[in-house]
Formats: C-alpha cells, sequence, structure tokens
C-alpha cells in the first residue's frame, strides 16, 4: 500500500494551481481531499507523478445563495456541506445524501468537488446534482464555462474535464415550490458505496399532480444517469403507488448496468426499479406535505 | 478467598493501548534497520520461465534480492505436520520462495530489501518474471474426484487428507428411519481480517551469533523450534518475541515464509530488517474455512435424531502449512454438536486447489461443523413441522449423562444445556417473535428467528494441553508471573494478575505478568485452542500453589508459628491468632535469603515453576438466538435482537469474558451475512481489500444481550473452561438459520452462506406462488405441504 512517488504543490491561487496542471500536462493531478485518490494511489491503479493541492486556495470553500438556488465551491468538505445552515434549509436532501457518504472521517476531508471531477460511477453526490439539475463551473479549461451535471459525466471515472481544468463552484437552481427530494442508497456492505442510488425530486401542482419530476441513479451502470423515461412517465400523473411503481419499471431501459461481485447486472436492474419507486414516494409525500 | 477473581477489573492492557503507548510490530525501529517487500504470484498455477533480477538490484537504496534460487541449500522448506489421515501422502512442503512454479495468487516468489520501504516497495515492481500460465485447480470438489490431474506431481494426489469417525451401523439406521434428509451446505473461505497483519523484525548479533526475531505471532515458541529447524541452527542461539499483536484469531500460529526468509537475510547482510504486510497481502496468503459438507439425518417422526452421515470436503489450497490440517482433524469429530446421536459416520476429504494455504481460524473446524450440523437440524424441523427449540430439547444430551461420549469419539465433561437454551428462549423473548413472525403482512418485511446450540472445547490436542509457568517474588517483594501463552486480545495479563491476587494475597495491580519471549521460559505453545486459560492460566494456578505454600512455610518458620496459622492477605503473611505478627513479602524474600533457608542454586528472590498437563478438555456450550428482518425487495437481511447463553466454568473476569462473546459473535454474523473469499475462474482473488470484504459495521449488530450458567470442568484445576472460540462456533448458524426461518415463511429452502443480499432476492425469486401465501413456518403448523430439500446428492 505504498504509492509511486510523486510530488505534492500546494498553490494558494488558482492561477498558480492550473499553471502547475499546465506545465505537467496529464501527469498531474489535483488533490481535493483525497479520499478516493489516495488509496487509489496505494493500490497502484493510478500513479500520478504530481499532486496539486487545492485546500490552499482561497474561496473555494463556500456556500451562499444564488439567484434563489445554491452556489457550493468546490472544496467544500462533506461535512461543511452537511451542516451548512442554508443547506439545510434550501436542500435538506443534500444533506441527507452526504450523511450517508461513507463515514465521518471521508466526510471531515473529502470534498463536492472532488467526488464530481473523480466520477466514480457509484459516488453519491453526482446522482443528486443530476436530478438538481446542477451546473458545475470550471477554470483552466480553454476558457472557464460551466457544464450541465448531465454533460459532465461520461463513462466510470472519466469526465468532461480536460486536464488542466480545476472545477471551483456547483450551482444548484432554484427548486419550484411543493418540490420533495429524497435520496434512496442500497450500500455495498464492505466500501459503503451505493450498489444502487437514487436520488428524485418531485414538483406537485396545487391538485397534487407530478408538474416535475427529476431522477439521478448512480451506481447501476458506468456513469450516473437521469431515468428520463421515469420522470416523462410520472409527469402530468398523480403520485399513485400505481403511477410511481409503473414509472419506475422505466427507469434506465437500455443503460447498461454494471456486472461483478458487489452486485450481478440484474440484480442492480432490479434495485434500481425498487429504489426510484420507494425514492418518488418519499419525495413526493414531502412535496405534499404528508411526510 | 475469592476477592479479585469473578470481578469485572478494567484490563491492565488498555489504557497503554488505547493511548497509543502499545508496541506492535511496526512500530519497532532498530539502527541501521533495512526495509522489505515481497514479490508475490499474480498467477494461481505457472511455470516460473524466468526472474530477472537485473533491474531491481540496480533500483536505488537496494541492498539485497532474494530468489528461490539463493537459499536452496540454506532455508529449507516449511513442513506440514504429520496428522491422522496424511499417512500415506507425499506432502509437499510450502518453500519459502516459490522455485519452479507458482501454486496460488500471493505466493512469494522474491525478496527485495531497501534502504526504505518505498524503494523497496518500487524495487519490486521491477523484478521481472516470465510465467508460463497453468490450468487452475479451484474447485474443491474436482479436486477430490480421483480423475483430476494432481497440482503436485510429487503428491500423486489432490486429496491430502482423508480422515473418518463413527460408529453404529449407519446404513441399518437409515433404513429404520420413520424420515431421512439431506443437504449440502458450504462454508466459504473467510479471511481473519486482525486489526494488525503479519509483520517481523529480524536482527542478527554477529559477535553472540544470535538470531533474534520479533514477529506478530500467537506462538512464539513454535515459531523459534521451526526456524532451528529450518534455518539449522542451535534454538538456544534464536530468540522470538512476540510484542504487542493486534489479533491473530489463529491466522497467526503459523512459521510463515517471510520468517525464515528474513532472518536469512538479516545473517546475510548483518543488518535488522523489517517487512510489514499490507491489507491486500493479508487477504490473499492465508485464509480460514473453505468447507462443502453433504449432510444426512435419519429421523423419526417425534424428532429423535437417530443417525447423521457427513461427506466433507475442504479446500486446503496448495500447501499444508504447519496447522492447515487441523481443524479438518477437529471438523471430523465435532460434527456430534451437543447432541445425543448414536450413530455417526463422518469421512473428511482435505484436498488441494490453487488458493492459499488454510488453516485454524477463530473456531477451527468448531464454526464449520457446527454450521453443517446446525442448518440440518433446523432443516429437519421446519420438515417436520417441529420447533427448532422443540427439536433440540429433544436430542440435546442431558445433565446426567456427562461425561458423555459422542459417537465421533469426543469426551464432554459436563455441561447442563437445558437450563442454558431456556434462558436464552426467556431473554430472547422467543414466543413473542414467533407470533409477530406469524402476523406479518404480505408487504412488510419477513421475521426470522434462528437458534444455534454448540460446544467447544478449550485446550487442544497433544501438546498444547500441556504448559509451564514461572513465579517469582522479587527481594522488593513484587510477584511476577512468567506464562508461555502469548495474549493479543485474550486479557491474560490482567486474568492471570487476578488469580495471583487471590492466591498470594496480594493486589492484581502489584502482579506483573509477562509473555511473549521465547527466553522467558524454556518452551510453550502460545495462545491457541482456547488453551490460555485453562492450559496457561491453569500452569499458572499451580505455580501460584507452590508459591503460597513456599512463603507460608517460609513465613511460618521465620515467625515461628504453625503453617496452617499463616494469612495470606494486603502482601502480607501474618498470624490469624495474632495479626501483629506478620511479615511483608519482601521481608520474607529477605529474611529467606539472610537464613540460608532458599533451596541451593535459586535466589536473590523466590522462585516456583510448574508444568501442568490438561487431562482431558473441558467443554463449554452456548445457545444462541437471533431475530433477523428480511426486505422482501431487496434481499437484506437485518439483524433486529440477538441473545447468547453460555454455560461455561467459572469466569475470573466476567468483562473479558462478556468482551470475547461480544467479538466472537460479531466475526460469526459476518461468516453469516456478508463474508467471503471469492476467487473469478482464473483464481485471481477479488475479494483482497476492505472495500470488497465485508466484515460488520457497528451498524450492522444490534446491542448484544449476553448471559452465563456455570457448570464447573472436572478437568482443571479451578474448574474453568475456555471461552475464547465458542461465540464464534453458534454465531454463524444461529444468524443463517434465522434467515432461512424468514425465507421459509414463504417456501424457500435453505441458501448457502453468506446470506448477502443478492442472494437472498434470488432466493426469494424462487418462492412457490402457493406456499407464499398458504405456509407459514410457525411451531407445529399443519398448513402446507412439506417441501422437498433444495439441494441433494
Amino acid at each position: 500500500m505504498i504509492p509511486v512517488a510523486f510530488q505534492y504543490h500546494a498553490p494558494t491561487t488558482l492561477d498558480e494551481a492550473i499553471a502547475i496542471l499546465r506545465r505537467y500536462l496529464g501527469e498531474a493531478k489535483c488533490l481535493a481531499g483525497g479520499q478516493s485518490l489516495i488509496p487509489m494511489m496505494k493500490l497502484r491503479l493510478v500513479a500520478p507523478s504530481h499532486l496539486v493541492d487545492l485546500r490552499r486556495i482561497q474561496d473555494l470553500a463556500h456556500v451562499h445563495e444564488h439567484d434563489g438556488g445554491l452556489a457550493i465551491g468546490s472544496m467544500m468538505t462533506y461535512y461543511q456541506v452537511q451542516t451548512s445552515p442554508l443547506v439545510r434549509q434550501r436542500l435538506p436532501v443534500l444533506v441527507e445524501a452526504t450523511n450517508l457518504i461513507a463515514d465521518v472521517q471521508v466526510r471531515n476531508t473529502g470534498t463536492i468537488g472532488g467526488a464530481v471531477a473523480h466520477a466514480d460511477p457509484a459516488a453519491d453526490v453526482p446522482a443528486l446534482l443530476l436530478a438538481c439539475e446542477a451546473q458545475v463551473y470550471t477554470v483552466g479549461g480553454a476558457k472557464d464555462r460551466r457544464i450541465a451535471a448531465d454533460r459532465l459525466f461520461r463513462d466510470a471515472f472519466t469526465t468532461a474535464l480536460t486536464p488542466a481544468e480545476i472545477i471551483t463552484e456547483i450551482r444548484i437552481p432554484a427548486l419550484p415550490p411543493l418540490t420533495g427530494g429524497s435520496y434512496q442508497k442500497f450500500a455495498h456492505k464492505a466500501s459503503h458505496f451505493a450498489i444502487v442510488g437514487v436520488a428524485a425530486l418531485v414538483t406537485l401542482d396545487d391538485r397534487g399532480v407530478c408538474q416535475r419530476v427529476r431522477i439521478g441513479v448512480t451506481g447501476a451502470g458506468y456513469k450516473p444517469t437521469r431515468a428520463r423515461a421515469a420522470e416523462r412517465y410520472l409527469e402530468e400523473k398523480a403520485p399513485s403507488k400505481g403511477n410511481i411503481e409503473a414509472a419506475a419499471k422505466r427507469a434506465l431501459r437500455g443503460v447498461e448496468f454494471l456486472d461483478d461481485h458487489r452486485g450481478s447486472a440484474e440484480y442492480r436492474e432490479h434495485l434500481t426499479h425498487v429504489l426510484v419507486a420507494r425514492a418518488l414516494a418519499e419525495a413526493a409525500a414531502r412535496a405534499s406535505g404528508t411526510s | 478467598m475469592d476477592r479479585y477473581i469473578g470481578k469485572p477489573l478494567r484490563r491492565f492492557e488498555d489504557e497503554r493501548l488505547l493511548r497509543g503507548h502499545g508496541c506492535y510490530l511496526d512500530d519497532i525501529r532498530l539502527p541501521g534497520m533495512l526495509y522489505a517487500a515481497v514479490l508475490r504470484s499474480i498467477h494461481a498455477h505457472a511455470r516460473i520461465r524466468s526472474i530477472d533480477v537485473a533491474a531491481a538490484s540496480r533500483s536505488p537504496g537496494i541492498a539485497a534480492v532474494l530468489t528461490a534460487q539463493d537459499i536452496l541449500n540454506a532455508v529449507k522448506d516449511i513442513p506440514a505436520i504429520r496428522r491422522e489421515g496424511m499417512e500415506e501422502l507425499r506432502i509437499p512442503e510450502h518453500p519459502v520462495l516459490a522455485r519452479e512454479k507458482v501454486f496460488y495468487v500471493g505466493q512469494p516468489v522474491a525478496v527485495v530489501v531497501a534502504q526504505d520501504r518505498y524503494a523497496a516497495r518500487d524495487a519490486v515492481d521491477l523484478l521481472e518474471v516470465e510465467y508460463e500460465s497453468l490450468p487452475p485447480l479451484l474447485d474443491p470438489l474436482l479436486a477430490a474426484k480421483a480423475d483430476t490431474p494432481p497440482i503436485h506431481e510429487i503428491a500423486g494426489t489432490n486429496v491430502a487428507m482423508r480422515l473418518r469417525a463413527g460408529k453404529g451401523n449407519v446404513e441399518e439406521a437409515f433404513v429404520q428411519a420413520d424420515r431421512v434428509f439431506r443437504a449440502r451446505y458450504e462454508v466459504p473461505r473467510l479471511s481473519a481480517v486482525p486489526l494488525e497483519t503479519r509483520g517481523v523484525v529480524a536482527q542478527y548479533q554477529p559477535e553472540e551469533d544470535v538470531l533474534t526475531l520479533w514477529t506478530s505471532t500467537q506462538v512464539p515458541h513454535r515459531v523459534k523450534r521451526y526456524l532451528a529447524e529450518l534455518l539449522v541452527r542451535q534454538p538456544k542461539k534464536i530468540r522470538v518475541i512476540a510484542p504487542d499483536v493486534g489479533g491473530g484469531f489463529g491466522r497467526k500460529i503459523e512459521v510463515w515464509p517471510e520468517e525464515l526468509a528474513l532472518s536469512y537475510l538479516a545473517m546475510l547482510l548483518g543488518r535488522p530488517i523489517k517487512w510489514t504486510e499490507d491489507r491486500m497481502e493479508n487477504f490473499i496468503t492465508t485464509h480460514g474455512r473453505g468447507y462443502v459438507g453433504d449432510v444426512e439425518a435419519a429421523v423419526k417422526n417425534d424428532g429423535t435424531i437417530l443417525a447423521m452421515r457427513f461427506r466433507i470436503v475442504a479446500d486446503l489450497g496448495a500447501y499444508l502449512l504447519t496447522s492447515t490440517g487441523g481443524p479438518l482433524g477437529n471438523a471430523v469429530h465435532r460434527v456430534a454438536g451437543p447432541y445425543a446421536i448414536p450413530i455417526m459416520d463422518v469421512e473428511c476429504l482435505g484436498v488441494l486447489t490453487n488458493k492459499p494455504p488454510t488453516g485454524p481460524y477463530r473456531g477451527a473446524g468448531g464454526p464449520e461443523a457446527a454450521l453443517l450440523t446446525e442448518r440440518m437440524v433446523d432443516l429437519i424441523a421446519r420438515e417436520l413441522r417441529m420447533d427448532p427449540v422443540e427439536l433440540r430439547r429433544k436430542n440435546l444430551i442431558r445433565k446426567d449423562a456427562f461425561p458423555y461420549t459422542t459417537a465421533t469419539d469426543l469426551t464432554y465433561d459436563s455441561g447442563d444445556f437445558l437450563p442454558a437454551l431456556d434462558r436464552a428462549l426467556e431473554l430472547a423473548e422467543y414466543g413473542k417473535w414467533r407470533q409477530v413472525q406469524k402476523t406479518r403482512g404480505p408487504l412488510e418485511p419477513l421475521i426470522g428467528v434462528g437458534v444455534a446450540t454448540v460446544v467447544k472445547a478449550s485446550g487442544g490436542t497433544g501438546q498444547t494441553r500441556t504448559a509451564v509457568a514461572k513465579v517469582t517474588i522479587e527481594p522488593s517483594g513484587q510477584t511476577k508471573i512468567y506464562t508461555e501463552v502469548s495474549p493479543h486480545g485474550q486479557g491474560s495479563v490482567t486474568t492471570f494478575a487476578q488469580i495471583a491476587a487471590d492466591v498470594l494475597g496480594v493486589s492484581p495491580e502489584a502482579v506483573q505478568v509477562l509473555h511473549g519471549d521465547t527466553d522467558l521460559l524454556p518452551t510453550g505453545q502460545g495462545t491457541t485452542s482456547s488453551r490460555g486459560l485453562t492450559v496457561g492460566g491453569s500452569a499458572v494456578y499451580v505455580a501460584l500453589q507452590e508459591a503460597r505454600k513456599g512463603v507460608t512455610q517460609l513465613a511460618s518458620q521465620l515467625l515461628g508459628f504453625p503453617p496452617e496459622d499463616v494469612v495470606l492477605q494486603d502482601g502480607q503473611a501474618f498470624n490469624r491468632r495474632n495479626p501483629e505478627q506478620g511479615l511483608s513479602l519482601a521481608e520474607i524474600v529477605s529474611g529467606a535469603t539472610r537464613l540460608g533457608m532458599l533451596p541451593e542454586g535459586t535466589g536473590p528472590g523466590l522462585e516456583f515453576n510448574a508444568r501442568y498437563t490438561l487431562p482431558a478438555n473441558p467443554y463449554g456450550f452456548a445457545a444462541h438466538m437471533a431475530v433477523v428482518e428480511v426486505d422482501r425487495e431487496t434481499g437484506n437481511a437485518k439483524l433486529l435482537k440477538y441473545v447468547a447463553v453460555q454455560d461455561i466454568g467459572p469466569v475470573i473476569n466476567p468483562m473479558i469474558v462478556e468482551g470475547q462473546i461480544h467479538g466472537g459473535i460479531v466475526q460469526g454474523i459476518g461468516q453469516a451475512l456478508s463474508e467471503a473469499m471469492i476467487y473469478d475462474p482464473m483464481g485471481q482473488p477479488l475479494t483482497g481489500t476492505l472495500m470488497d470484504y465485508a466484515v460488520p459495521f457497528a451498524e450492522d449488530v444490534p446491542s448484544l444481550i449476553v448471559d452465563r450458567r456455570e457448570t464447573p470442568s472436572p478437568t482443571t484445576p479451578m474448574g474453568v473452561k475456555g471461552i475464547g472460540e465458542l461465540p464464534t462456533v453458534a454465531s454463524p448458524s444461529a444468524v443463517a438459520n434465522a434467515v432461512s426461518d424468514a425465507l421459509a415463511t414463504l417456501g424457500v429452502g435453505d441458501i448457502d452462506i453468506p446470506l448477502s443480499p443478492e442472494k437472498v432476492w434470488r432466493a426469494l425469486q424462487e418462492v412457490p406462488v402457493r406456499a407464499s401465501r398458504s405456509r407459514v413456518s410457525a411451531p407445529n403448523s399443519r398448513q402446507g405441504t412439506p417441501a422437498r430439500p433444495r439441494r441433494t446428492r
């Protein structure tokens, strides 16, 4: 469990960090908490020659209101996210999801931007960002840009980020009134990563009919994925048990499920349907104020 | 007088360990120390065409690269201990470093020594081994077949051991039985997952020609014996020290290739060398368990078990380490369990496969045997529509039958099983849970109640039943106990001090317990086989009695009153008729020395030696009950309640005993629900990290309800019985039976451990439609039709 030798950099500004990433293009990786990267380095699954620690850069760990939604700095630790009064008030489901990440030690150090950039196919946060239709802001690429969450995740551990690009902020648009959220996770007994995790947001109209449904699924396939067919099915329908079951059956049709000793493709597909149904039911109940 | 025996004293060991002041293997730093890393086979079975060490040897900071060629005439292979059932076999010995072939992923191929552990690890990647891959043999049932080519040509077979036990006419019993049941159960390979992995520091002092080995072991004396034999050195020129050891669970009772390689290298290089195993190495180099058993029972309609037949195949791995054969030798007898089954026929085959060697893992054949027996007992109850508790009650050995000899030739010393079972039922609120189970609606989680009743011997066999001990009283009055057991979590330091305190009338804090160093005592068997208290502690007790006698005698002589009037209390010996007349232990030692009352050649203090042999193993009994809730949609089984009642001997320290029981239960919960070493079809381990191999987390374990009853053993001087392994024998079966009980409410038959959510979910997919509505596994239920056992031979 000893990594290959690497050089450690601790820049204090974004410009400095970008300069280092560009100087060692393709050989350098950002260190944003290190709760996934360091174990992978110790197993020699990855061997970057340079690590650029983002912790000393000012202003990457913040959270504030933006256009009625949230702007969360990429270096916010899970613990900081969980304990932020603003997040608790605006997006309690994000607090619930981060609560289920690993253990206290990891949550004290791991960051939300780190989770996004690492793109573990079983990470919890990406599912929620998909359901929230979050925007990811970056610097260091050809130009500063924002990337929609569902365009960011490309494959297992693969994102749309270029090698010198750094995530600075994640923006989550304001949720409409009468919106409820839920995160349902079935964790692997050893890793406590999701075998399948489902984030759902349901917005009801004043008749109690689903107006807007958003579902993000993690763990099931090679990347976190929106369950659009299930969303469409339930929109304009009442969140009855039957409708929710029918919607859940449509989740991730055609997606290639992961198939390994932690869970077969068949089981992951089944769990996706179970957890989508549970997440939709809880989100709808919360939207209507019955839960 | 029992002032301290039976009291829940806090462990003296803990403050130091909990504050981080322990000295585990990796904490040892010696001047000029070098570091080793091991290159291991990446193939389950392959021929080594060549090993190119050139690049590694040139790597910065490298002191040595060692391959099999370098030690051909210097270090012998690690022999297996010959056991019953191995008479005819030419057993392949485990080479310290692989020669022509490798036989499992993880087998040591080369060792690199460098200035620091980073350089050593980097150099391992520079070693180039050219392999010719060979087809691996992984399935133990295939290995047991006569026409399967042997993995070791020299052995001529893959069947390394063939053991039998039993008595009576089993065929006739099966013919006469009202009902016959058959099932196959698997007990997968498990990792022991000690918090501290293995590790070695070897140091050679040429001026004295002494080799000192610090190793994370349970058995320092055994390691010393093997080092002497395999390195061809005089035993007196070898010293083995077990520093603080962070858990062993049986997988630290071997002598390992790394211990031999480092010893050789330390002598070669003249510098101390350290090797610390990493977690992945620990996962892939040795396992416990690995059994498949076909079980048959001949039963009367009233639930009386007439006879049982077992055909067990154990996956021993590619080699037999020194204790690999041990668990199978236990299991062949232990399948009899706590039941009065008059006729038994047991056959066990130990087979060789392309996986790492197995060996004893907490319970050592006991949990394996119990799982086969206990799951069958539950199956019988289900099929006969009897309550599994009632079925056990009918077959458990009665109190007046002890000493009881089983049909597999084990003699149980003592016990009172039924009251312990009744107490477990009461604590578990058994009737209430059966009611809850019956009233569960079709959308609610299933409820299952599981029972296991088991026995476990403590003490071991042969030499492990003998221990030596020494007690000294220093000129300062300080009492020291030298023990040959090598505790690593058992709390022996505290327990032995409590015994000394009562026997010698001193305070337990004033007693020093020394262990874990072969220079302390001439021989030793270490901490194995639940022998710490029953054998090691008994030897200490006998030595303490000698000390008591000696001190009493001296006090009587020095003060001039009869020995029967001497009272030992508060570190003093005084006259019961005249308490003013007394001497401290220090005064007794100095008085005796001054007056020449000490035996020739002893001193400056008093010294008392004992050698104790346990005449027969004491047996503890456990009745465990588990209540689980099974999510019908995900297959997840969650423990709601756990009750463990032990029928054991008198207890020295109830807090330590309870801690042992907690740990044992939790290890068994892991075995039942989540733990298994999984290999892919090429023999690559898939569960080599703690991200893959699932030990229970705190959230997986309910608050454990533990109680005990006392039945002293007639075989130990204090009446004590060992407790270290007993709970681990019971808990896997209790939990597996609970999940099976929940599934049975839907008519689903037994599935194999670990009962992971996916496996349970798959089983639930096979629910017979009618049964799911009509069959409820309530006691004495008359509903439904009996399901056939799902697996038959």
